[in-house]
């Protein structure tokens, strides 16, 4: 996903001005971040379908297939609006070699929900630490992913 | 709460990705930028993954 969107964005990143570029990613990110905050409230582009159970017992890739839709976001419900953020942040301004480094940091992160659940204990108590603990991280997790970003930004381009 | 409890706490690991970026732009080392795009990359898919 990532890597089709670094290659799309090679496209405005060649033609349209860096500054023209930074403004709209700089509208989205405060757009998210009140989004995020919980001063603002509006719909993300989201499938809002769960992958049926049955998938990951289809011949011998059923659990890849799952794991694939269910990981990259395809085909399931989105919770935030970071990564519609940082998938704009890669067709605007990340460049096309950094954007893999982008899409490991996503696997990696949604990768770690279901390790810490399992971690966690056996009886998913884990949702409740989760739903707990929301109000404070979603949106601090907010702030880091657009303050790096800006950082990042911004020094790329001094 | 144990101390395995807490360093798996999602306040925990929000912080301590918060400290490896202000860490990462601190030391203004030449791995600072990709360290940034994991990170960025790290918090929306922690935050996008929700309880499950």
């Amino acid at each position: 996903m990532a890597c089709v969107a670094a290659v799309l964005g090679a496209l405005p990143q060649a033609l349209v001005p860096a500054p023209v570029r930074a403004g709209l990613l700089g509208l989205a990110a405060l757009a998210v971040l009140a989004r995020e905050l919980g001063l603002w409230r509006f719909a993300v582009p989201e499938n809002a379908r769960l992958v049926p159970e049955d998938v990951q017992h289809r011949a011998q890739w059923g659990a890849l297939q799952f794991g694939f839709e269910m990981g990259t976001g395809m085909r399931t419900y989105s919770p935030s609006a970071l990564p519609h953020l940082v998938l704009a942040a890669v067709v605007l301004v990340v460049p096309l070699p950094v954007a893999p480094l982008v899409a490991v940091g996503f696997a990696a992160g949604r990768f770690a929900m279901p390790v810490l659940s399992n971690a966690w204990s056996d009886d998913g108590a884990w949702t409740a630490v989760w739903a707990a603990a929301e109000p404070v991280v979603r949106p601090l997790l907010a702030c880091i992913c657009v303050g790096a970003l800006t950082v990042a930004t911004l020094a790329a381009w001094s | 709460m144990t101390a395995a409890r807490w360093a798996l706490h999602p306040v925990t690991l929000a912080l301590a990705l918060l400290a490896g970026c202000v860490g990462a732009v601190a030391a203004d080392a030449v791995a600072t930028a990709p360290l940034l795009a994991v990170a960025v990359g790290l918090a929306a898919g922690f935050a996008n993954s929700g309880s499950t």
